[in-house]
This record gives structure tokens, C-alpha cells and sequence, in this order.
């Protein structure tokens, strides 16, 4: 029933729509395009992996020890990496955050093996009935986790020193600098939140699909067309279009030939670029 | 200087040539020099990354849009000629023709469609692309789907393309390697090279001027395209098996792109360089590591890339014509070494 | 025969209304001014005219050819050539390659393109153009190495290497050197006398004045006066659009 994928849409979209967000973030802020936005999705998952190993840790309970993890790696990557790039030419940014790919990629296939990880939870196995709709436990749960996220971000933003700060730097470089901001500062914090909330999404994530080295790659791609869809730069944005690519998924899953899922979100992606380049809420 | 060798000539061409000639030369003998299997593939493999990388260089080098869905053509020519030969038993040696033929019209959709977009957008497209490509490819019954094609054996036989022994793949592959190059020396020297480098130090200014800068993209990209799909049929040719996890990955186009830029994108060295440099060392570290550590030689080759790319921007190329004008600087010191200045 | 020709035409961003309903003409052969205070529309004016902008009303004709909302590229082969208020030229290319990228792209096959570089005897006319321009004795020096003035000279030469019908200056004068401006002034004139048709936005009255033979007045994208030098200086609607009343 139409009404039912929809519905799964918008949950599975929501996580989408985290990490969607995460981009336009460093998109919005620096016109970085972290094409290893997906490899760190990764990182997330081992890490909720190795602590459910390890300590039989929920995710759910993980995540936020792989969120302050992910930050921190966030800075850092922006701290060594990432801050040689910021006057560089287009190619080297690419070419750069693509490097990083590679290197995080392989790295942990160096360490795990390609082989597939799961986290076996069943705490919030079932599905609940609402209204009509049968909606997995789980991922209403996750939807939640996701809706929460969105909410500490938009407080985060809005209210303290720090998130004003980004949102100053993000609108007028120049004039946060006369300001007295540390711009520098603002882009390092960025990468962290960035990367917290490809945290959440991970740990969401572990519980239900396989973990391993690659995993992240075709989420870092879906983010991409989200923020296409949403607009660069714009976090309402990348919400709408996480959301939109979720139903989209699932819809199509279900009415169309399975496969047909990746490439008729590419295809709106194309479409996107060059119909409406700068999508639905954005404004570059 | 953004120039690169064109600019500079040497007082005495002949020493130029000859040091050419004595290369093709050795080129020419390298099979008597290289016996092994595994050393004579590793050459054929490199070469024919010389090819796509000087191909990329014209779209990514000299137009100036980081194209990263190239193995889109390089598949296109693969299937295209095997299919060819499998259906109506056409000689590679014109389905390669058709492969690249098909290759251009591609591009040239693809490109109208797209290569108005600026730089991350443009490159996120042509990703898109390849991985729609992929799909379909994997799940077409046509193509074979995601097992691939298995040519039929046909060797040794000149028609269908196929030998047992390395060699004359050795010479296809060095051929082309060779008349890529030389296309692009004759695009570097023309007013393509000149129009393209104003392109890129200022586009709107070079617009100015009445360049019509979309068309020039567009003619770099189909080149790109049937060139990139030339090497896609002598693949096939070569490895009898195709498919998409072979021919469409995502990875292997990025690969095309980095090679040249490490190499020095915009010149006509750059590639070569980037390719004999790059690909016999992942080879060789694959070949090291291989069981014990998978994917170490991309770990290394993504940290060396960055740490190239940092040190110097503009590639091996680049610090080469460091080194070159050092000895320059030496040599005119003992007198009389013309630098000539040149016009577009 | 009008050499180019404005109609009402009209260009917006958001709600201010930078050009509105501006109409206009210059004649083959004339040298016509383009005057106004700061923010008044006239490089907008260009802009539009040129190709870079593309106008929310009205017509622009270069000769007999509508050429409303052509790309850039295309309005420039076809005859009409613009120089940017801050020189754009290419710093690291040479003065004789600046020059030569001027040329005549219109006819040009892609084979010669790709294959061919630029002809002898189009390197000669470059060579002929900066000497024209005073500048021969840096002729092989980046274009980066020349003073703001020296560029500007530079983007004349580049004009006129494509041999255009109309050429749109953007304040030639304009951070140029006292001296400097004169020898300007002088190839203007010598230009225009033997048959080019200018078209100049200048701020420097004492330039315009003299060289101008017939001038627009533009006010918050309104033509508000049109006429000789001398009718010019003493409308009141131009001082006040200038001073203030």
C-alpha cells in the first residue's frame, strides 16, 4: 500500500536525512565537498560494532560515546587535513577528501577484513500498528533518535556561542573574522558536529544493515543527491531531501523493479543539477 | 609556470629528437628485455594507463572539469565490441571503432546536459552517471548482467584480436599509448591548448574574447570518451572477461583521474609520468602485501597521492621542470642555450 | 545605419529596478558617451548590452541583428567587444598572447582548433596593435607586470584585434596615470576618426567632454538627459542627478 511505504520512507529517510545534513553543513560553511562523508558513517558503525563486541552495548546506548568519538575525529581531520585544502583549487578538494576515502576505507579493511558484521540486537524487534500502518519498532525508534538529533543541532545552532559562531562564519566570513570570531575555530567545530551526526546515523545504522568497509560509500552518495534536492547549503534542506530520497527508496522497492532503487535516485540527482541547481531550499 | 614544456625550447632540437627516437627504440625492444609473464603484464597494464590518463587529461587537464565517470566509456568500448563479436562476429578491430563511436555520442549527451554545471557539480554528475550505468549494467540480461561476458576463445587470431602470447597486445597498447601522446603534444601546441589554458585562468574573460568555451568542453570530453573506450575494447580483448565490477567501478574511475593529476594535469608529460610511476608501484606493493594485508597499496597510494599534492601541486611534471631549470640555469652559464618565448 | 541600438530596455535584481525602460542609440562612426553618478546602471547598461546579464525587458540590436539575451561569446564575434572597468586581463600570459586570444573565432573549423596554432599573419597584426598601443617593448612579458593603465591599453589592443563593429569601453581613463590619459585620449580620437564606433562609460568630465560628440546621462537607471557636451554640462537635471539640488 502506497501509504505504508510512504511511511517506512520517511523513517528510513530520516537517517538519510541526518547524514544529509552533516554535508551541508561543511558544504554551507566552507564549500568543502567531503566526498568521505560516507567512509566516517563507517567509522561509526565499528565503533558501535566493536562496543557491542565488546560490552554487549546497544548501539542505541553507544551512540553517544561514538558521537563524542566522531567529533573528535572531526576536528582532527579539519586540524590536519583538511584546512591545507581551503584556498586550494576545486581538484585538490576533491581530489583530497577522495584520498581520505581511500585511505579510511582501507584502512579498516585492513584491519576488520571485508567481512560483514552484524550487531544482533532484539530489543526493539516487532513492529508496532499505527493507524492502519505497520511500522517497524525500531525504526521508530531510530526516527526519534534522528528527530532529537535535528532538535540539539537546531539548539546547538541557535543558542550557543559556538553554534552562533558557525552560523556568522557560514553567512559572512569576512565580517565573523572582524567580529573577532576564530574562523579557523568555527571550521574545525563544524567538522566535528558534521561527523557527530554521521555518528547518530551510524549507530542507527549497525543495527540493521551489515557492517562492513564499504558500507558507507553509497549513503555518502545518497547524502550528496539529498543535498542536491534540498538545496547546498541549506540544513532544512537536507532534511526535506533525506527524507524525500528515503520515500523514494522504499517507494520504488515496492512498486518498481527492485535495482531500480540506486539508479533512479541518480537519475533525480542529474535531474536536479540541471534543472534546479539550487534546489528546492538553497540559495547557492 | 602554468605553461609547461611547450614554452620552452631547447636551443638544439636535435638532441629532442633524437633522445625521442632512441626511446621508441627502446620501446620498440622492451618485449626482448621483459620476459615474464607477470613483468610483460604489469607494461601493458601501465600503458594502458597512460592512455586513459592522458585522455582524462584532456576533460580534467586542459578543459578543466573533473570528469569522474569515465570508466562509463571505457565500458561502453568493452561491451560494445565484445557484444559485436559475440553477436555478429564483427573483428574487434572495428567493434572498437563502434565502442568509440557509441562512446561520443554518449558524451556528448551527457556533456550538453551537464558540462554547463561548475566543478563539484559536474564532477558529482559524472559520478551519478557511472553509478546508474553500473546498475543497469548488472542487471541487464543483455550484457550479461552482474557475471559479465566471457569472450570466446578465439587465438591465436588476428581477426578476433586474441593471443596467447603477450606481445602483440604489447604493440596494440604501445601504439596507442604512443599516437595518444602525440594528439596531445599537436592539442598542447594549438590554439586548443592556448583557448583551454585561458579557460581556465579566466573564464569569463576568455568568454570575453568570444571563446566559445562550452564547445571546447564539449570537444575535450568526446575525445575523452572515444579514446577511453578504445582502451575499454583492447581490454577485452586482453582479459576475455568483462564485467561490471571489472568495468564500472567507481573506485577505478577516480584512479583515472588521481593518476593524471599526480602526474601533472594540463601537460603532455604529466600523464605519462603519473601512470609509469603509479600504477607498477600499487602493482608491485599489491603484489607485497597482497595476502597479509589487503588494500595497504591503497592506503599508501591515497596517502602519497595527498602528500604530492601538498608538496607540489602541479604534479611530477611540475618538479621535473624544477629540476629542469636548475640544469637550465647551469647550462646557461656555460653560454648560449636560446629560450624561446612563444605565442599561442 | 544605427551601429547599436537599446530599447527600453529593463534589468531588476529582486525589486530595485537598476535599468528601467532605458532607450538609446549610437550611430556608425560615432564616439558616444555614457554618463551618470555612481550606481546609476551604466555598467549594469553594458552588462546587459554585452551578454553578461540577461535583460528582464526590452530589445538590443547591434546593427540590423536583434542580439537580446545572446551568450557573450556569441554577441562578441559578432561584432560588439567589451573592456571590464578593472582591466581583465590574463596576468600570466604574455601581452602578445592576450592579444592573440582576441582572435577571430568565428570562422574557425575545429579541426584548425585543435591542430593549428595561430597564424603568422595574425601574429603580426597583434604585434602591429600593442606597438599601436605604445606597449612593443613588453610585448613578451606577462600581462600581470604591466600597470593598471598599461592593462587597459593592453584590453584596447585586444579590442581591437577582433576588429569589432562597436566597442564598449568601461571607464578607460579611469586609475590611468595624467600622461597616460592623454596618449588614451588621443588614440580614442585617431580611432575613431578613422571609422570606429565607441561607446564609453567615462567618469573623468574633462575626457568626455572633449572627445565625446554626443552623450547619455544616467540616474538610477533612468536616461535622464541625452545630447552635445555643451547641452550636457549645462542641464540642471544632470548637475542636480551629480550634486544634488
Amino acid at each position: 500500500m502506497l501509504l505504508q511505504s510512504i511511511a517506512s520512507g520517511l523513517l528510513v529517510g530520516s537517517v538519510y536525512a541526518i547524514i544529509a545534513v552533516g554535508l551541508t553543513l561543511i558544504w554551507g560553511i566552507m564549500e568543502v565537498v567531503n566526498f568521505a562523508h560516507g567512509s566516517y558513517l563507517m567509522l561509526s558503525m565499528y565503533i558501535c560494532y566493536v562496543l557491542h563486541m565488546l560490552m554487549g552495548f546497544d548501539p542505541l546506548l553507544s551512540m553517544p560515546i561514538a558521537v563524542v568519538i566522531l567529533f573528535f575525529i572531526g576536528i582532527g581531520t579539519y586540524k590536519t587535513i583538511i584546512f591545507r585544502i581551503m584556498n586550494a583549487p576545486m581538484l585538490f578538494q576533491i581530489f583530497t577528501t577522495f584520498a581520505l576515502q581511500f585511505i579510511i576505507n582501507y584502512t579498516v579493511f585492513l584491519i576488520a577484513k571485508p567481512t560483514f558484521r552484524t550487531v544482533k540486537i532484539t530489543f526493539l524487534d516487532g513492529v508496532v500498528k499505527v493507524k492502519g500502518l505497520f511500522l517497524d519498532n525500531a525504526m521508530i525508534v531510530s526516527a526519534l533518535v534522528c528527530v532529537l538529533a535535528f532538535l540539539f543541532l537546531h539548539i546547538f545552532l541557535q543558542f550557543t556561542k559556538i553554534g552562533k559562531g558557525i552560523r556568522a562564519t557560514t553567512d559572512n566570513p569576512r565580517a565573523a573574522l572582524a567580529l573577532g570570531i576564530d574562523i579557523e575555530k568555527m571550521y574545525a567545530y563544524t567538522w566535528g558536529v558534521s561527523l557527530a551526526l554521521v555518528a547518530v546515523a551510524g549507530a542507527i545504522l549497525s543495527r540493521i544493515i551489515y557492517t562492513h568497509p564499504t558500507v558507507g560509500d553509497k549513503f555518502g552518495l545518497f547524502a550528496f543527491v539529498a543535498v542536491a534536492l534540498g538545496g547546498f547549503g541549506s540544513i532544512y534542506g537536507a532534511l526535506l531531501g533525506g527524507l524525500m530520497i528515503g520515500v523514494v527508496t522504499t517507494v520504488t522497492g515496492v512498486y518498481a523493479i527492485p535495482w531500480f532503487k540506486l539508479p533512479s535516485i541518480f537519475a533525480i540527482f542529474i535531474l536536479t543539477l540541471i534543472v534546479r541547481p539550487r534546489g528546492l531550499l538553497g540559495w547557492k | 609556470m602554468l605553461m609547461g614544456k611547450r614554452d620552452e625550447v631547447n636551443g638544439r632540437p636535435w638532441v629532442t629528437w633524437l633522445l625521442l627516437a632512441l626511446l621508441i627504440f627502446l620501446l620498440l625492444c622492451l618485449p626482448l628485455f621483459i620476459r615474464g609473464t607477470y613483468y610483460r603484464h604489469i607494461v601493458i597494464f601501465t600503458l594502458m594507463y597512460v592512455v586513459l590518463a592522458q585522455a582524462w587529461n584532456l576533460i580534467g587537464g586542459y578543459a578543466g572539469q573533473i570528469a569522474l565517470g569515465n570508466m562509463v566509456f571505457f565500458a561502453i568500448g568493452a561491451y560494445t565490441s565484445t557484444i559485436l563479436t559475440i553477436q555478429f562476429d564483427l573483428s574487434p578491430w572495428l567493434g572498437m571503432w563502434v565502442g568509440g563511436g557509441l562512446a561520443v555520442l554518449v558524451s556528448l549527451g551527457l556533456g550538453l546536459a551537464v558540462l554547463k554545471l561548475e566543478g563539484h557539480y559536474f564532477a558529482m554528475s559524472t559520478i551519478a552517471f557511472g553509478e546508474i550505468l553500473r546498475t543497469v549494467f548488472s542487471n541487464w540480461r543483455f550484457v550479461g548482467g552482474a557475471q559479465g561476458i566471457s569472450l570466446p576463445l578465439h587465438s591465436p587470431s588476428l581477426y578476433y584480436m586474441q593471443w596467447a602470447n603477450k606481445v602483440p597486445y604489447y604493440y596494440i597498447i604501445l601504439t596507442m599509448a604512443v599516437l595518444v601522446t602525440v594528439l596531445v603534444f599537436l592539442l598542447d601546441r594549438s590554439r586548443f591548448g592556448f583557448y583551454t589554458k585561458a579557460i581556465k585562468l579566466d573564464d569569463v574573460a576568455a568568454r570575453n574574447r568570444g571563446i566559445n568555451a562550452f564547445k571546447l568542453k564539449l570537444l575535450a570530453f568526446a575525445l575523452n570518451a572515444f579514446i577511453t573506450a578504445m582502451v575499454g575494447s583492447f581490454y577485452a580483448q586482453y582479459i576475455l572477461y568483462i564485467s561490471p565490477s571489472s568495468v564500472l567501478l567507481l573506485v577505478t574511475s577516480i584512479l583515472l583521474a588521481v593518476i593524471p593529476i599526480v602526474g601533472g594535469v594540463g601537460t603532455v608529460l604529466g600523464p605519462i609520468l603519473g601512470a609509469v610511476f603509479i600504477f607498477p608501484l600499487t602493482e608491485f606493493l599489491r603484489a607485497m602485501f597482497g595476502g597479509l594485508a589487503m588494500g595497504v597499496n591503497y592506503i599508501m597510494f591515497g596517502a602519497a597521492a595527498i602528500f604530492v599534492i601538498m608538496v607540489e601541486p602541479l604534479g611530477f611534471v611540475a618538479m621535473l621542470s624544477c629540476i629542469k631549470r636548475w640544469f637550465r640555469r647551469l647550462m646557461e652559464e656555460k653560454g648560449g642555450v636560446e629560450v624561446e618565448g612563444a605565442e599561442g | 545605419m544605427k551601429a547599436l541600438k537599446v530599447d527600453n530596455l529593463s534589468k531588476h535584481f529582486g525589486g530595485v529596478y537598476a535599468l528601467n525602460n532605458v532607450t538609446l542609440h549610437v550611430d556608425e562612426g560615432e564616439l558616444v558617451g555614457l554618463l551618470g553618478p555612481n550606481g546609476s546602471g551604466k555598467t549594469t547598461l553594458f552588462n546587459c548590452v554585452a551578454g553578461f546579464y540577461k535583460p528582464d525587458g526590452g530589445q538590443v540590436y547591434l546593427g540590423e541583428r536583434e542580439i537580446t539575451g545572446w551568450k557573450m561569446e556569441r554577441i562578441c564575434e559578432r561584432g560588439l567587444y567589451r573592456t571590464f572597468q578593472l582591466p581583465r586581463v590574463f596576468p600570466e600570459l604574455t601581452l602578445l598572447q592576450n592579444v592573440l586570444l582576441s582572435q577571430p573565432h568565428w570562422g574557425e573549423s575545429l579541426l584548425e582548433v585543435m591542430f593549428k596554432r595561430s597564424s603568422h599573419s595574425l601574429v603580426e597584426r597583434a604585434g602591429e596593435l600593442i606597438d599601436f598601443v605604445g606597449l612593443s617593448h613588453m610585448i613578451n612579458e606577462p600581462a600581470g607586470s604591466l600597470s593598471g593603465g598599461q592593462q587597459k591599453l593592453l584590453e584596447l589592443a585586444a579590442a581591437l584585434m577582433k576588429d569589432p563593429e562597436v566597442i564598449l569601453l568601461d571607464e578607460p581613463t579611469g586609475g590611468v596615470n595624467p600622461t597616460l590619459i592623454n596618449d588614451i585620449k588621443k588614440m580614442l580620437l585617431d580611432l575613431n576618426a578613422s571609422g570606429k564606433t565607441f561607446f564609453v562609460i567615462e567618469h573623468n568630465m574633462d575626457v568626455i567632454m572633449d572627445i565625446g560628440q554626443r552623450l547619455y546621462v544616467l540616474d538610477y537607471g533612468n536616461i535622464i538627459a541625452e545630447g552635445s557636451p555643451e547641452e550636457i554640462r549645462n542641464n540642471d537635471r544632470v548637475l542636480e542627478a551629480y550634486f544634488g539640488s
